[in-house]
């Protein structure tokens, strides 16, 4: 592929933020263009934040935060995800696709995993750039 | 590699004043052994009490099994060590009735023989235990299943009058039949209960004892030989898949049909057993504590998916709330046997004593802000909080209400200043800024990603 997309993953220090590390660790290529931002839990993540990174260029934007029932802060991964779910559909009413926006859950020792979700995600946005 | 951002150091840092008293509710086994453990660590310890009593449950049973002393003995020698302990005061037929504050400084109404003590405590344990539901009878009129309590009281009373006598044959008969219906993942207990008395009857000489159950499960310490010790010396096992047994009533006793998954399956027959048997037991289900949605309630703390409290988080394991400070000890957590209730407790003290075992503990000021100009007051901030360290305060500058958030229950999650509609609350941590700290590859960068 030509241009590189920029990805920005916003991801929980206890888990996401971990397993990136891991996914990283030896292959510079793998998240090359992919921007790993750490937050205290993936339940601070605001849509304005989301939002910013897209007026800041990101083709696309993932949200990395805990499995189920692993949430530090108990809740902060499934209100997370309902703001993503309502951010998708705002972007489908401004004529987006709502796929650009997406969650993510892996623990800390997830690295592999880290690397294959995120890896489906630049897939699917490749997909939407040569559909365009 | 180190975090990408060092929490610790955000904010200033200030001295916060801690409570080193421990107030214990529930006077249970659990409770008990909290209040001596913690008196150890030099924490001055209030136990609450409902009842006029100290030992709950297993206070109850005539046999532990794993301890060579009966309960009456575990429980009777550690009542002796608190009354000596001047650390430890105990509050019989008291109630907690109203609970302010955070960890450090609990303020706590107590109601107890229809006085009220106010006082503060640094940390709360609950100590509150299971509670135990008798089955449904299986049929109406003479003659009743008893639970497995009731067979305990009359095994006690036969101890006690040495096995003789006619009235002793009438209380334990010669053919007793168990059933053990419903037996969930939190059976562990309830599979003890039930082999523990199988066997002592089975022990009591010329008694048949039968026990009928869909999964014997023996995760506990010492249940596996146990289980085999009641099979070695003749409690036949029947166990049964999917149908449960037909249980009728019959001439003097029950006639109990069970199929036995494992006959049925090797002998190619249909595994249907019939047993007559005089005495029908029943052990009881394992519920969670009458008190807990009052309890819940008051310290606003969570229950998991079945009722018990700790929500089920890998996070709060074994023994803490969502909010610091609060613990959750024993059978108030799930169904556990009093060897390791008495484990936990020991290690839950260690953990309250490194919240309150100092008199100040350093707390950061200012990681989250809020802007009372800005703040409505619509309390998304108090709902959403996971940790409930939001209050309502009054603002003198604005003259009005507005939302607090208390430095030394605060996570600095940031869940709160995501959630807020007003964009009132900050966090000096997280804000754009420092979300600009990022590692990328094997690198890890510190820059300016949204430029505003």
């Amino acid at each position: 592929m030509g241009t590189e997309l920029k990805i920005v993953a916003f991801c929980c220090e206890h888990s996401g933020s971990l397993a990136a590390r891991m996914a990283c660790a030896g292959e510079s290529e793998t998240s090359a263009g992919t921007e790993i931002v750490s937050v205290p839990c993936s339940g601070s993540v605001q849509a304005a934040d989301i939002l910013k990174a897209f007026r800041s260029g990101a083709d696309g934007v993932v949200i990395v935060g805990c499995h189920d029932g692993s949430c530090k802060h108990l809740v902060g991964n499934r209100r997370v995800q309902r703001r993503v779910e309502h951010l998708a559909g705002t972007l489908k009413e401004i004529g987006w696709n709502p796929e650009r926006v997406a969650f993510f859950p892996v623990s800390a020792v997830e690295g592999q995993l880290f690397r294959d979700r995120l890896a489906e995600v630049v897939d699917r946005l490749r997909g939407l750039e040569a559909g365009r | 590699m180190g975090h990408a951002r060092n929490r610790e150091s955000d904010g200033t840092i200030k001295k916060t004043s801690m409570s080193r008293r421990v107030l214990v509710v529930g006077g249970g086994v659990a409770g008990i052994e909290m209040a001596l453990a913690l008196a150890e660590l030099r924490c001055d310890t209030t136990l609450v009490e409902q009842g006029t009593s100290l030992g709950g449950n297993a206070g109850a049973l005539c046999s532990l099994y794993g301890f060579e002393q009966t309960p009456e003995e575990l429980i009777g020698k550690k009542v002796a060590t608190m009354r000596t302990n001047p650390g430890i005061r105990v509050l019989f037929e008291a109630a907690v009735r109203d609970v302010k504050g955070d960890v450090g400084n609990l303020h706590v109404r107590i109601e107890a023989c229809g006085k009220v003590h106010e006082s503060d405590f640094g940390a709360i344990v609950v100590a509150t235990g299971f509670d135990l539901a008798t089955g449904s009878p299986v049929t109406s009129g003479e003659p009743t299943a008893i639970s497995c309590s009731e067979l305990e009281r009359r095994l006690a009373q036969l101890r006690a009058g040495n096995g003789r006598g006619r009235s002793n044959a009438l209380s334990v008969p010669r053919n007793v039949c168990f059933v053990v219906e419903d037996s969930g993942v939190d059976s562990a207990v309830h599979a003890a209960s039930a082999l523990k008395n199988a066997l002592a009857v089975q022990k009591l000489p010329k008694r048949n004892v039968f026990l009928c159950c869909q999964n014997v499960n023996v995760a506990g310490e010492g249940l596996e030989a146990l289980y085999r010790e009641a099979r070695a010396s003749g409690v036949v096992i029947f166990k049964f898949d999917g149908d449960k047994p037909q249980v009728a009533a019959a001439d003097r006793g029950f006639n109990v049909t069970v199929r036995d998954a494992s006959v049925a399956a090797n002998d190619r027959c249909n595994g249907l057993m019939d047993l007559h048997c005089d005495l029908l037991v029943l052990p009881e289900r394992i519920v969670p504590g009458p008190h807990t949605p009052y309890l819940q309630k008051l310290l606003r703390v969570d229950v998991d998916s079945s009722d018990y409290f700790q929500q089920n988080n890998v996070w709060l394991r074994p023994t803490a709330s969502n909010r610091k400070g609060i613990f959750f000890v024993g059978g108030c957590r799930g169904s556990f046997d009093v060897c390791d209730i008495l484990t936990e407790a020991r290690a839950t003290a260690l953990e309250v004593y490194t919240w309150i075992g100092r008199d100040e503990i350093p707390v950061s000021v200012g990681k989250v802000r809020v802007d009372p100009a800005k703040c409505a007051v619509c309390l998304t901030c108090l709902r959403s909080c996971p940790h409930d360290a939001v209050e309502i305060v009054f603002d003198g500058d604005i003259g009005g209400k507005t939302a607090h958030i208390v430095e030394s229950a605060c996570h600095a999650c940031g869940i709160c200043v995501a959630e807020c509609p007003a964009k009132a609350i900050q966090m000096v941590a997280a804000d754009d800024l420092q979300k600009g700290m990022a590692i990328k590859g094997e690198r890890r960068q510190v820059e300016q990603w949204v430029q505003n």
